[in-house]
């Protein structure tokens, strides 16, 4: 069920594009990343961290609105998987009228995300793309992608 | 109308209940989240089994709505067409608005501009 | 605008901001070297003087997170500055801990027990309150006449204001609503082992609690020593360059520095009669 796929096409990707680089998913080179406690009680402020971003990057306030909510949905998912004491992290990266970000946290083996959920349907709803990246067997994570309507 | 407490409020969701005629207005005030909902949910739920004509969500200064609280209003929405009572929200601003509207579920829920409004059905 | 996107690499002014490991790699023998010194030791004091000065930079970026909150960016400094020097006077490497994660804590606590102690409000100020309901009311008129949400910039145009307001005023409620913003950390990747130390500093926190008020003991200091203390660290100045600021000779400047920090140590150290 669960394929490689989407670090692979990361690497394969340009070099502003937020991929897994040599040093794993955990290592992953943005411009902007937080790192907090895998704690539910964090979350806001990562998402504060995403939207504004995204109202610097001028997303208009609806494409803020999903982001925010994105984000959000990507870090609830995430962080009850996190290894007991685990790092929440994300990173960010605007280009070319669109923001990626890369959520995840240390798992342990068997960890596995769901995406039969109403949350998983929303976050998809939410972005133009997402991608659970899950070739990193001590990781986890999300890439979301927000493109800009531009004027 | 929002008040200066509002803004400076210390818990991410406050929550208040008044009950008049049969009707029930919660009003919420902060953020809709994951942390947040499992207490919301409990309190939706006690107003429910109370059986009020009319259950107002007002959610007018509600900031931030997450998937887990949209999750929660559909299912105090089955809850309520269950237990025959009028479930209203009252949402116009973007924080409510938005998540409801980019995961289609705006036209499953009466919405009302104010709380005046609502009861008015 | 939220305090983490403030401390964004770029913003934070780069070479003193994301610094990597490296940058303190040629103090930690000084570091050793200082510990082991008998208290009274006179070498003491010219080592402790060269840590405060070469980490510096640690403390301006811990400061720089707790910018945009009505208190002077200045002062924030200053107030990290002591939480190194504590953090220089009491580390001890036989306890096996590196400095940089046994002075994150130390200096945060330092500037949130500052904050603690100004009883700051988490009040959103007036004013961005009133840009909000503004942008409420701007809101639907916009995006009627654009198909589509406003951007920042926008809505910074249509209400004649300035771009950085009303991301401020977008960012407001959530900024200040989220107590744990103070736990969030943000750092530029690269600067690699800082990071790791300053994302995992947190749990140490707990543990850092300072009895001593600072801000009343630099107060205290007369006004030319005061002046010395700042442009040595918080202006990065020489000894030579402030003597000529000053007007005083490089000699007079060290003995000054010398004797202001030792002034200043001594009334770190004893804890305010309560």
């Amino acid at each position: 069920m669960q394929t490689p796929e989407p670090q692979q096409r990361d690497r394969s990707s340009t070099a502003t594009d937020p991929g897994t680089g040599s040093g794993g998913l955990a290592e992953t080179p943005t411009p902007v990343e937080v790192r907090v406690h895998a704690d539910p009680a964090l979350i806001p402020s990562v998402r504060a961290v995403a939207a504004d971003l995204a109202a610097r990057a001028d997303f208009d306030l609806d494409a803020v609105s999903d982001l925010r909510m994105a984000v959000d949905e990507a870090c609830s998912a995430l962080v009850p998987l996190a290894r007991e004491g685990g790092q929440l992290r994300c990173g960010f990266a605007m280009s070319d009228g669109r923001i990626d970000v890369i959520c995840r946290v240390p798992v342990t083996g068997d960890a596995a995300l769901r995406q039969d959920t109403f949350g998983w349907r929303v976050l998809t709803t939410l972005t133009d793309d997402a991608q659970v990246l899950d070739a990193d067997p001590e990781w986890l994570g999300i890439h979301l992608r927000k493109q800009r309507l531009d004027p | 109308m929002a008040t200066d407490d509002d803004l400076t409020a210390e818990d991410p969701l406050g929550v208040d209940v008044q009950r008049s005629n049969g009707a029930s207005v919660i009003r919420l005030a902060g953020e809709i989240d994951m942390l947040t909902t499992p207490a919301l949910r409990a309190k939706v739920n006690e107003e429910l089994q109370g059986k009020p004509t009319v259950l107002v969500l007002d959610m007018l200064s509600v900031e931030f709505l997450g998937s887990s609280g949209l999750a929660l209003l559909v299912e105090a929405l089955d809850e309520s067409r269950n237990r025959d009572v009028a479930l209203r929200l009252v949402a116009n601003s973007r924080p409510v608005s938005r998540p409801l509207q980019a995961t289609g579920l705006t036209d499953l829920f009466a919405l009302y501009p104010s709380v005046e409004a609502a009861l008015a059905g | 605008m939220s305090e983490a996107a403030r401390a964004l690499p770029g913003r934070a002014g780069g070479s003193s901001g994301s610094r990597n490991e490296d940058s303190y790699e040629h103090l930690v023998p000084m570091l050793t070297e200082h510990a082991g010194l008998d208290q009274d030791d006179p070498r003491r004091e010219v080592l402790r003087d060269r840590l405060v000065e070469g980490y510096l930079p640690l403390a301006r970026h811990i400061a720089r997170r707790f910018a945009q909150r009505g208190e002077p960016q200045e002062d924030l400094e200053q107030v990290a500055t002591v939480g190194l020097i504590h953090a220089v006077d009491r580390f001890s490497p036989e306890r096996g801990s590196d400095f940089l994660s046994y002075a994150v804590p130390t200096i945060t606590g330092e500037v949130r027990r500052y904050f603690r102690d100004k009883a700051w409000s988490t009040r959103v100020p007036r004013r961005l309150k009133d840009l909000r309901l503004a942008i409420g009311s701007a809101m639907p008129h916009l995006s009627q006449e654009l198909n589509r949400a406003p951007t920042a910039g926008e809505l910074a145009e249509h209400l004649q204001r300035s771009r950085e307001e009303v991301l401020e005023a977008l960012e407001a409620a959530n900024a200040y609503r989220s107590s744990s913003l103070d736990d969030m950390l943000v750092d530029d990747p690269s600067s690699g082992r800082l990071a790791d130390v300053l994302g995992s500093a947190d749990a140490e926190l707990e543990q850092v609690e300072h009895r001593e008020t600072v801000q009343p003991a630099l107060r205290k200091l007369p006004e030319r020593e005061r002046t010395i203390v700042m442009l040595r660290f918080f202006g990065g100045m020489t000894q030579t360059q402030i003597a000529e600021r000053v007007g005083v000779s490089q000699m007079h400047v060290s003995r000054l520095l010398t004797r202001t920090l030792a002034t200043l140590r001594a009334d770190l150290s004893d804890p305010p009669a309560s």
